[in-house]
């Protein structure tokens, strides 16, 4: 506690000299500003212990962390202007309404204006953020949520239970859905309603138990009832609201988006003034931007370009294992795979390791052993596979395998780290055993359509990501998180035990039970081989040492994750 | 990048003499200019390379070795005399994949070219010479094929067809017809006022051999100068797809593909990106020239003076 | 010359329409809208209904005609994945496009004609040598190399100019060289081709002959005529200038509309293909319609008919 309150201490000064400064320049509100400031950062020490972070945030002094934009000005200035911070990303989201848009990429734009009740942290566990305490269901259907007091939207508005409540019937009106709103996540946890207890207790209520539902809440940013209620969509779209700890400025689409500080945030005011994200699609101009200054984070880094960046004395190699799970998808149902013992063989064919190491820098460290890869929850007894080429060809040669047939692997050309080259070192090693194997590469809508029509008829790259959370992890070959042909599971010999034995997990709540089960399921998946598990998805950054900033697992870019400090400028 | 040369077209007036000149002037012609001497010798190495090569060697452009990749070329430290240009991001030897290229992008940009010509010219033809509505379907036809953004109409082609070495190929030469139709077209209004034309109809010659007979040798010395033009474009347009990840399959051993896959690691290793950069604009340098000196060939007038 | 007008104005309505039949008819070929937008999370049955709604499951040609009803109304309709109107979305990104395509037109303008009046006067000089060179190795670069060579070496390494994105002029240096590079390099061989045709006529022959100073020789009579071909191409040039942006876009960050598009093409985003697609034409045929006017000025003989 003495620690906290020191950061918190330090924050203050550090805040109330660069805010006197600025508001010097500004005539007037400095006095206000600053006993807002002192109020609001009084009101995080509630909600926010000490964090890893805290000894390079502590270290700075005001004067170390004068923005010298980025050492093109070799001079250290005593001046300390408004701090800001510029993230380059490869692509950005179509629309801002976090009720329209698909992509994953949405999430790391909105992090930093909108909230969820609860967040996953860096180890993938779940906490709270909007929500002061939360609740599984003692019945399997009510979810109860109690929420921060004081918490506002950037009108001014509070965020309240009643904002729930609307942001869930927001998502599941049926003439919003109509116009094009998709947010697959009410569908997804089965919601039926939600009940606003008091102003600052809600209860969402499914209509079937179904343990799916919990880590989603990690997914719905809460929105604001006024705006998001008076706005039209096309408005929504392009203009944000919030209760986050930076604001909306402006957009250009297809070239940046902006941001300031929300002085007013109930964590406290961030330390970055101005948070920018850049759309740059090249990644080598993405790197030229990290080294002439101009961008401090770039993300999408190349994994050939990392030396480069390590040489560098200025800049850091952050890379953030996401929950993608890169395999090749296995058509159960085309004859040549029919067999297990063909699919088992594709598992010790393919030098996995090779792959990781040499395409992908070792980015992704390992060889994935098990669908399931939140902590605590893969089981303990299945053991990686490892590269046998000999072993491949007698399971192939017992399952009766056609050498003669061509085989193809689909993939899109983009989508992943090194998608292409990686899909060519898989045919190569392929080909080295005997098989007609070539890569086609499908344009990505064609690849979704195929997906999604159950339509592949041979070997495909995917990627599977999921919420943090073993028994969601066990729905991905299911379909039951939609995709719902990207498994093939059904298929295979187990196939049948696989969903049953799903359908307990499902409506388990009891949390040793549900260990078992989902141990169960992994051993049954790769009994069954409907995937070949290649490696995690690697995402890579180049960060300018000037700043702390980390990237997370789940999230990837996030700015002020819970039970943390915010991303800070150190030198 | 459908609309090159079209105004080099212009350029050109029909030249009935010098289709009669035979293939020995011009060869004659061509030792004369040392320039287009040499780009014609680069050109006839590198087809030679790519279509012998292939049967005479063992070496596979495919072949991936992973511990070996970003091997610099022979004379750079930690190259080997196994990769004399190096290798590349997934240990393939690049001087191997230079020289299967060559067949590749070679293949594109010339059978593209002929596609569009095959096209174009008959289109042309049949316009020019019969005018009235013949014209002017096949003429608004052309403004919507100019008018079409062409990137997006590649673009939108390639999504329906699947990208393929063949495909990629139909693709531009399909969209490559205008030119030449334009070109054609206007040679051929020319001529059907020309008394030999006359001439013939009076003699009872039907339209077809007015058509085969005396129109088309006069228009087809600019459309092959247009088509040695296009080739390179083709070439280039080709890689530029690619570049957008639209384009042949990734292990292809084509030049453009090569300079789009390795542009991403050229801070890494300059070979690959360099060395098929150098044979691609070789060729298109080598194509150029020929064109050039087929047109100054073809087009007495600018001799004049020389 | 009004008749004249009016009736290729007619023409290029024709022209537009059949853009964008043809824009049509191939992204519905391409395969089907609704799984291609519908979220990763969705189940069958909500893409079924996706499609529904949509009115996605209708003939090709009842979606075309509701296109073309909007559209001659100047409704465009609402982009499927920005979920706003697609011509403010387009208006939005044109400065950006008009300002890149521009300055490339103007660099080729500038650049293309000197160089090739220059080459053909000194026909086989130093110069002329050089500068064909020059012409030849602009068209033999893709332009993704020269964008990302640009940039590694006057923005990373010089440090002269910024790397990417769209603000002052000192932004607009790299991609506009990059852009600007290939009409360049082509335009410049052909005002030399057309230039030495000229050079050897008999007009100009006589002019010369009349003891006419030789740089006057040049501009008055040769120059003059030579204009006629290219002028042509620098119409066609904004056709390549439209929609080649899009590699020098994506390189340079740079927002216009040629990336929006390609975007939308891949995205299966229609209304806005569509809405592009009948832009970009549009523009194209009125700038041509323009450059045939011209010809008219430059040269008495065309007539218009």
């Amino acid at each position: 506690m003495g620690a906290d309150l020191d950061a918190i201490l330090r924050r203050v000064v550090a805040g109330e000299i660069r805010l006197t400064r600025r508001d010097l320049l500004r005539a007037g509100l400095s006095a206000s500003a600053a006993a807002a400031l002192l109020a609001a950062c009084g009101g995080t020490s509630v909600s926010s212990p000490p964090t890893q972070t805290s000894t390079s945030s502590g270290s700075a002094s005001p004067a170390a962390r004068a923005t010298t934009s980025a050492g093109l000005s070799a001079t250290p200035q005593v001046t300390s202007g408004p701090l800001k911070l510029v993230l380059a990303q490869s692509s950005e989201p179509s629309t801002l309404d976090p009720q329209f848009e698909q992509s994953g990429i949405i999430g790391t734009y909105l992090n930093a204006m909108q909230e969820h009740l609860m967040e996953f942290d860096r180890q993938l566990a779940i906490k709270n953020v909007l929500a002061e305490t939360s609740q599984q269901p003692t019945d399997g259907l009510t979810y109860r949520f109690k929420l921060h007091p004081n918490m506002k939207f950037w009108d001014g508005t509070p965020v309240d239970a009643n904002a729930v409540k609307f942001t869930y019937d927001r998502a599941l009106n049926a003439d919003n859905r109509k116009k094009g709103l998709s947010d697959p996540v009410p569908t997804l946890q089965g919601v039926d309603h939600v009940n606003v207890v008091d102003p600052l207790t809600v209860e969402v209520v499914t209509a079937k138990p179904s343990t799916l539902a919990w880590p989603f809440f990690c997914q719905e940013f809460v929105l604001a009832p006024q705006y998001y209620g008076s706005k039209s969509f096309d408005q929504t779209a392009i203009a944000p609201m919030g209760s986050g700890p930076w604001k909306f400025v402006s957009w250009a689409k297809g070239d940046q988006l902006q941001m300031t500080a929300n002085t007013d945030y109930w964590r406290g005011k961030p330390q970055i003034d101005t948070l920018v994200f850049r759309t740059v699609p090249d990644s080598s101009t993405r790197l030229a931007l990290l080294q002439r200054g101009d961008a401090d984070i770039i993300g999408d880094v190349n994994p050939d370009d990392a030396p480069v960046i390590q040489a560098d004395p200025k800049f850091r190699l952050e890379s953030a294992l996401t929950t993608f799970r890169v395999h090749i998808g296995v058509p159960c149902n085309q004859p040549k795979w029919k067999d297990r013992r063909a699919r088992t063989a594709l598992n010790y064919a393919i030098n996995v390791d090779n792959i990781i190491k040499f395409v992908l820098g070792g980015f992704p460290k390992e060889r994935l052993r098990t669908p399931v890869i939140t902590p605590g929850w893969p089981n303990p007894n299945i053991k990686a596979y490892t590269y046998d080429p000999n072993q491949a060809k007698s399971l192939l040669n017992a399952a009766g395998f056609d050498w003669t047939q061509p085989i193809k692997l689909y993939t899109t050309s983009s989508g992943g780290m090194k998608r292409l080259d990686v899909a060519q070192a898989i045919v190569a090693d392929l080909q080295k055993l005997g098989m007609k194997a070539q890569v086609q590469v499908l344009d990505s809508t064609v690849y979704t359509s195929k997906l999604k029509a159950k339509e592949f008829d041979d070997l495909y790259i995917g990627q599977l990501g999921a919420p943090s959370y073993g028994p969601v992890e066990v729905a991905l070959p299911t379909g039951d998180l939609g995709l719902d042909s990207t498994h093939f599971i059904d298929a295979t010999q187990n196939g049948p035990t696989y969903l049953n034995l799903y359908q307990q997990v499902r409506t388990t709540f009891d949390d040793a039970k549900q260990h078992d089960l989902v141990n169960q399921l992994q051993a049954l998946f790769m009994e069954e081989s409907p995937w070949i598990l290649l490696y995690r998805e690697v995402y890579l950054f180049g960060v300018n040492k000037r700043t702390d900033w980390k990237p997370t697992e789940y999230t990837r870019i996030h700015f002020w994750l819970p039970g943390e400090q915010d991303t800070h400028i150190i030198g | 990048m459908s609309l090159m040369q079209t105004s080099s077209a212009g350029a050109l007036g029909a030249r009935q003499e010098t289709s009669r000149t035979g293939g020995r002037a011009l060869l004659r012609g061509l030792l004369r200019n040392r320039l287009s001497l040499t780009a014609a010798l680069v050109l006839l190495t590198l087809i030679l390379a790519g279509l012998v090569v292939p049967f005479v060697s063992h070496a596979d452009p495919t072949a991936t070795n992973l511990p070996d990749r970003f091997r610099g070329p022979a004379w750079v430290a930690g190259g080997s005399s196994a990769h004399v240009l190096g290798t590349d991001g997934l240990g393939r030897d690049v001087l191997v994949r230079i020289i299967y290229g060559a067949r590749i992008s070679l293949t594109i940009g010339f059978v593209a070219a002929l596609i569009a010509a095959t096209l174009g010219v008959p289109l042309g033809l049949l316009a020019g010479f019969y005018g009235g509505a013949v014209d002017a379907v096949i003429m608004r036809l052309a403004d919507i094929q100019l008018g079409f953004p062409s990137i997006l109409l590649y673009i939108s082609a390639l999504t329906v067809l699947q990208p393929s070495l063949w495909n990629m190929i139909l693709i531009l030469g399909i969209a490559g017809w205008v030119i030449h139709a334009r070109l054609v077209r206007a040679q051929a209004l020319a001529q059907r006022q020309m008394d030999y034309v006359d001439a013939a109809r009076a003699m009872g010659a039907s339209n077809t051999r007015i058509l085969a007979r005396h129109v088309l040798p006069n228009v087809l010395a600019p459309t092959i100068v247009i088509a040695s033009f296009s080739v390179a474009t083709f070439i280039i347009t080709a890689s530029s797809l690619s570049f957008l990840g639209l384009g042949l399959p990734p292990s292809t051993p084509d030049w453009g593909l090569m300079i789009a896959d390795a542009m991403h690691y050229i801070r890494i290793a300059w070979w690959p990106s360099t060395f098929a950069g150098l044979a691609l604009s070789l060729t298109v340098f080598g194509v150029n020239v020929l064109g050039d000196w087929l047109r100054d060939y073809l087009d007495p007038r600018l001799r004049i003076d020389s | 010359m009004l008749q004249y007008v009016v009736r290729r104005l007619l023409l290029s309505v024709l022209v537009v329409f059949g853009v964008s039949l043809v824009s049509f008819g191939l992204m519905f070929l391409s395969g089907d809208p609704a799984s291609a937008l519908a979220g990763d999370n969705w189940t069958r049955a909500q893409i079924d209904e996706f499609r529904h709604q949509m009115g996605f499951d209708r003939p090709w040609y009842v979606q075309y005609g509701e296109f073309v009803a909007h559209a001659v109304r100047g409704n465009f309709g609402t982009s499927l994945r920005q979920h706003r109107p697609v011509f403010e979305l387009l208006m939005e990104r044109m400065p950006a496009t008009l300002e890149l395509t521009g300055s490339a037109f103007l660099l080729s303008l500038c650049l293309s004609i000197p160089i090739g009046i220059l080459s053909a006067a000194r026909r086989n000089s130093v110069y002329d040598r050089a500068a064909m060179l020059f012409a030849l190795a602009g068209q033999s670069m893709p332009v993704f190399w020269v964008g990302t060579m640009l940039i590694l070496i006057f923005a990373v390494r010089l440090q002269w100019l910024p790397v990417a994105g769209r603000g002052g002029l000192d932004h607009l240096i790299l991609p506009a060289i990059a852009l600007g590079l290939f009409p360049v390099a082509r335009n410049a061989r052909v005002v030399r081709s057309s230039m030495l045709e000229v050079l050897g006529a008999d007009y100009v022959r006589t002019a010369r002959a009349k003891g006419l100073p030789g740089s006057r020789v040049l501009l008055r009579h040769a120059f003059k005529n030579a204009l006629l071909p290219v002028v042509t191409l620098f119409g066609l040039d904004i056709g390549y200038l439209l929609s080649g942006a899009v590699i020098t876009e994506s390189i340079f960050a740079w927002p216009g509309v040629g990336r929006l598009t390609v975007d939308a093409v891949l995205g299966k985003d229609l209304p806005l293909v569509e809405a592009a697609v009948v832009v970009l034409a549009g523009g194209f045929v009125l700038i041509n319609l323009l450059v045939d006017l011209l010809y008219g000025v430059l040269d008495p003989r065309v007539r218009f008919q």
